[in-house]
């Protein structure tokens, strides 16, 4: 199976499909797949850059149209990994701290704490203080929130959530 | 525009076709004047495209030394604008831009396939990032300067706390392509795949994302940028003869590192794990086209070789070398698929043909490639006068999104040798 239909079908478990081709889907998978990848395990073989929006893997960009279409054809996800199901947690707790924040915005603050504390250098000691520096216009207490989710699941140990 | 902020000071000045005068500080001329650097002056920018433009003899080394210059007046003027803190972030990015290409290897995109299609596999990044942490002179010429191997790979890997650092190296619109498109339509006479380079500079900002953003006014002169792109994909970098001698070159070494193991480097050179030896041992100077062109001359008159290998040789040193026989390459919005129907007739011609001709199995080759041109979320942001930005794909005056996302290149060919042949064998299936 090429990874693209694998990143449809987490998409569909997750039940995170891209809307349309517009920036804002396209940032939701992004994100989804670092945090799986970089998180949880889910090794999809993607290559994150660090860019102002946080993480973003220009070979996922490019196959962009793939993933959709692979959806439109009909994908069925029968089972998922134990790893799957624990990022689907993790999920359903990011929803519930950000609150009426929108769903690509969670993603993205959350995506970025992970690689600020995980892959960045020179190393960053306070991923939120960091993420605010760059980001002044986000709300602090929601950022917090975030990374506290991010710490419960153990995203920032090197070994991930799994 | 000297590309250095006030207080810097080049110790040593070079003449460059494209920029004029580029200064060199001491960091940089220490690590120009390695034996492992000096490599890219006999590395071509675009392989074997002289055979199709003669004049596209210029190389890693000049390339090398643009970009460094073009993000040194881009990190002055992002500096002096405060989105850069410190002169020596300046100096760390030129160094970083100087450093880029340090890993190709001969004949650059034509080889690099050899080792990185391999378990585990070394792309030319990848051994840029071994040559800057473990080649001995090039660590020693940053360390000596005071600055950090591994802040040079982190921007070269794009994992830089500043995510501008990764950007101006790495992004839609980034020190990199702005040299090369230049240098490479002037030495090849592409027109067309000029760009104003000095109106994108003079335009160019920060959003409050923090984005490279280009600011309104300086619109036209990124669709040229994007246009120009376009035309140098199909008029030079996926030109077909060009690309038929690129496959040559990765077939011919692809069988030289097989089979031959008499010259004691290239025996070296057959792994992945040579290759990180030679790093380490500060021996990969030789390592470039001019090398493998003694090789391949060495192997012609070596009895040990095959015929095939011979021949193959023959039709590159000779310019008898791949002749496309169909040719189904277009502009496309959307990705190829792996099932398209066009891909799948050419492997099937492809099989076909490989009998009727007969000889070695690269006597047909088919070469298929899916090259994005635009991808919707790495459009430049275009910044607007009340601070904020929008991509330049969804601009309402821009060209950009009436332009093609994609280039599908969809080719059969065939070696000269055999191309009669398989004209023959085209009319009879009514290709």
């Amino acid at each position: 199976m090429g990874r693209y239909r694998e990143v449809a079908a987490l998409l569909r478990f997750l039940q995170l499909e891209p809307e349309s081709d517009d920036l804002r889907s396209r940032l939701i998978v992004q994100k989804v797949v670092y945090i799986a990848q970089s998180c949880f395990g889910i090794d999809l073989g993607y290559k994150f850059k660090w860019y102002s929006r946080g993480p973003y893997s220009r070979a996922l960009g490019r196959e962009f149209g793939k993933v959709v279409k692979s959806l439109k054809e009909g994908l069925e996800v029968t089972e998922v990994a134990p790893s799957v199901v624990h990022l689907q947690d993790f999920l359903r707790e990011l929803w519930r701290v950000a609150g009426r924040v929108d769903k690509s915005e969670a993603l993205e603050i959350a995506a970025s704490l992970i690689m600020l504390c995980r892959d960045i250098y020179p190393p960053v000691k306070d991923p939120v203080s960091e993420l605010m520096r760059r980001k002044s216009f986000l709300k602090r207490d929601v950022v917090e929130s975030i990374w506290g989710v991010v710490k419960r699941f153990g995203c920032c140990s090197q070994e991930g959530a799994c | 525009m000297n590309g250095l902020p006030e207080g810097m000071r080049g110790v040593k000045r070079v003449y460059d076709e494209i920029h004029g005068y580029i200064e060199l500080t001491k960091p940089e001329i220490d690590i120009v004047d390695t034996p492992t650097f000096q490599r890219l002056r006999y590395i071509k920018q675009l392989a074997s495209a002289w055979y199709v433009y003669p004049g596209a003899t210029h190389t890693r080394f000049s390339h090398s030394l643009g970009v460094m210059h073009i993000m040194g007046i881009m990190a002055t003027k992002l500096y002096r604008e405060g989105y850069i803190y410190s002169k020596d972030d300046v100096q760390l990015l030129r160094i970083v831009a100087l450093l880029h290409d340090v890993g190709h290897t001969p004949f650059s995109h034509a080889i690099e396939p050899y080792y990185s299609s391999v378990n585990p596999p070394l792309t030319h990044e990848e051994l840029t990032k071994l040559i800057v942490l473990r080649d001995p002179y090039i660590r020693s010429a940053i360390e000596d300067n005071g600055f950090d191997p591994w802040s040079v790979v982190a921007i070269l890997e794009g994992r830089h706390r500043e995510p501008l650092f990764n950007q101006l190296l790495s992004g839609d619109l980034d020190v990199d392509r702005m040299d090369y498109l230049l240098r490479d339509a002037l030495h090849t006479g592409v027109t067309y795949g000029a760009i104003d380079v000095h109106r994108i500079i003079a335009t160019i900002t920060v959003d409050r994302e923090g984005s490279l953003a280009v600011a309104e006014k300086g619109l036209e002169a990124l669709e040229n940028f994007y246009l120009a792109r376009l035309h140098m994909y199909r008029a030079v970098y996926y030109h077909k003869s060009i690309v038929g001698y690129e496959l040559l070159v990765r077939i011919i070494y692809e069988k030289l590192m097989e089979s031959y193991r008499d010259n004691v480097l290239a025996s070296r050179l057959a792994t992945v794990q040579g290759v990180r030896k030679l790093v380490e041992e500060g021996k990969i100077f030789f390592w470039h086209d001019s090398w493998f062109l003694g090789l391949m001359v060495e192997a012609l008159e070596d009895p040990s070789v095959d015929n095939e290998v011979k021949e193959l040789i023959r039709a590159f040193l000779f310019r008898r070398g791949y002749k496309v026989i169909v040719d189904y390459s277009r502009f496309s919005d959307d990705e190829l698929e792996e099932d398209d129907e066009e891909v799948m007739k050419l492997r099937i011609l492809s099989d076909k043909l490989r009998r009727y001709v007969g000889g070695d199995r690269s006597n047909v080759m088919v070469f298929i490639d899916d090259i994005p041109i635009i991808t919707v979320e790495e459009a430049i942001r275009v910044a607007m006068d009340d601070g904020s930005s929008i991509s330049a794909y969804n601009h309402p005056r821009s060209l950009i999104k009436f332009m093609p996302r994609r280039f599908h290149v969809k080719r059969l060919y065939v070696l000269s040798s055999v191309h009669r042949k398989a004209l023959q064998f085209t009319k009879l299936m009514q290709v």
